[in-house]
């Protein structure tokens, strides 16, 4: 049995110490995002696919490393969410508990990374809101969206089987447009961050998405309503995500080493 | 606080788990799993597979939204993916416990405290290790339970894992509500305070129903 020296364990306490200060003190992290230019319109040209998602439908397919995943949510849906394999290994795939864990919030939005549970970023959140993205209670199933309704879980089970995976391969999930805060008492609560907008997300590897187009369990309204899924590639690939934090430097040292 | 009712000396199986080491068992439904944290402030990454379809799992997302409360304590029942409740947390002497935060690995161990930390033991060793005696393998891992790992999540989102607030002997007990296997990391890490820096031994002890 490994056993660790009074200074070992001082020396971890003190760095953790330090880490932990690094990654919740404002400050570095949100003036690095804030002075990233903004996408704006994505250019006619350069979509090579573009779909509007019905209510309670769902989309899936591959994103090549460099292309951009853009979730447009223009009448407020509340809720849509996401899942993310690798393509090369699909074994390795989106991990949210690491995502919150390792970037020391919850409020993942604009400038931070989505990280598999290989340690490697598998997707730069490139724009859109600073927050408003659930980690923590997942998308819908057949239990909270009642009998009869379509669901992100089953959803997402049809989306792997079509990409040779299975119900196996779908763990929990992430969920976009949806501002699950925990309150002071610990209770999961919808927040009132505002729904509409578009989010990009930079495939920092080739990836398999999928994306349910299904309201969140906890949001007040469980009406959906139209996204529109857009796989494009900027003229310039938006880098600022790479050097946000040194959390995200040492996943992207990973990518480097995994490729 | 929720104490248990329950004796040790009438349990059906204990098990000691050396520090840094994995675990895994068969909880039979109506049979009641205790987990102590023999020397307090221990993390114990735990996970449940039904036991007749292991593609059915405990779920961390299914549990906490049907709850709409963001951590596990008494009273707390596990949801599997496919909705259905699989233990209930019947006693609980900490409080509450994190399920958000997810298991050590040797990789995102990189990501958090830098690479020299690299060839250090980790959660998810032991689990892939642990699954692979039932026939799974990486890809069934998911969200685990942290008992005794402290992870508040607030208001506006920081979340971090700060020092836990078992004391020796505290613990933790769930009845089955179907067979069940249960997976156990007896957590290794040794970069942040969920094992107060120092990890230590607990013990596993299973009952019949009464
Ligand atoms: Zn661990």
């Amino acid at each position: 049995m490994t056993t660790f020296s009074p200074e070992i364990i001082a020396a971890a306490k003190a760095r953790y110490g330090e880490l932990k200060a690094a990654g919740q003190t404002e400050g570095a992290f949100e003036a690095r995002r804030d002075a990233a230019p903004r996408l704006g319109a994505i250019p006619a040209d350069a979509a090579r696919f573009t779909d509007e998602i019905p209510a309670d439908w769902y989309w899936h397919g591959h994103v090549a490393a460099g292309e951009i995943l853009s979730i447009d949510n223009p009448a407020a849906t509340p809720g849509a969410s996401l899942i993310l394999w690798s393509a090369v290994d699909p074994s390795e795939r989106l991990n949210p508990a690491d995502t919150i864990k390792v970037q020391w919030t919850a409020a993942i939005g604009r400038g931070r990374v989505l990280l598999s549970d290989m340690g490697r970023a598998m997707a730069s959140v490139v724009d859109g809101p600073d927050a408003a993205m659930d980690f923590v209670a997942g998308g819908s199933t057949a239990f909270s969206a009642g009998p009869g309704r379509f669901n992100a879980r089953d959803h997402f089970i049809k989306a792997a089987a079509k990409h040779g995976l299975g119900k196996r391969d779908v763990g929990p999930v992430m969920s976009l447009f949806a501002p699950v805060v925990t309150d002071a008492e610990g209770n999961l609560v919808w927040g009132d961050a505002p729904l509409a907008g578009r989010v990009d997300l930079l495939a920092e590897m080739d990836l398999i998405a999928a994306v349910a187009n299904c309201p969140h369990p906890l949001a007040p309204s469980a009406e959906a309503r139209p996204i529109t899924i857009t796989l494009w590639r900027p003229a310039s690939a938006p880098d600022f995500c790479r050097t946000a934090t040194p959390e995200a430097e040492r996943a992207f040292i990973n990518n480097e080493a995994g490729r | 606080m929720t104490r248990s009712s329950l004796d040790p000396a009438a349990a059906v199986a204990r098990h000691e788990i050396a520090a840094t080491l994995g675990w895994s068992g068969l909880v039979k439904k109506g049979q009641s799993i205790r987990i102590v944290d023999s020397c307090g402030q221990q993390a114990v990454d735990t996970l449940f597979y039904n036991a007749h379809d292991t593609s059915e799992r405990y779920s961390a997302q299914d549990t906490l939204q049907a709850a709409r409360y963001a951590y596990i304590r008494a009273g707390t029942t596990l949801i599997s993916n496919d909705g259905n409740p699989m233990l209930t947390m019947t006693a609980d002497t900490v409080g509450y416990h994190d399920t958000s935060a997810g298991a050590c690995s040797v990789e995102s161990n990189t990501v958090r405290f830098g690479h020299e930390t690299r060839h250090l033991h980790a959660c998810r060793e032991n689990f892939v290790v642990e699954a692979a005696r039932w026939g799974m393998q990486k890809r069934d891992i998911v969200s685990n339970i942290n008992f005794f790992m402290n992870v508040p999540i607030e208001p506006d989102g920081r979340l971090a894992i700060v020092d836990g607030l078992s004391e020796p002997g505290n613990y933790v007990e769930l009845v089955a509500l179907m067979d069940v296997i249960c997976l156990i990391s007896n957590c290794p890490q040794i970069n942040n305070p969920c094992n107060g820096f120092d990890p230590t031994p607990i013990e596993v002890l299973i009952w019949d129903p009464a």
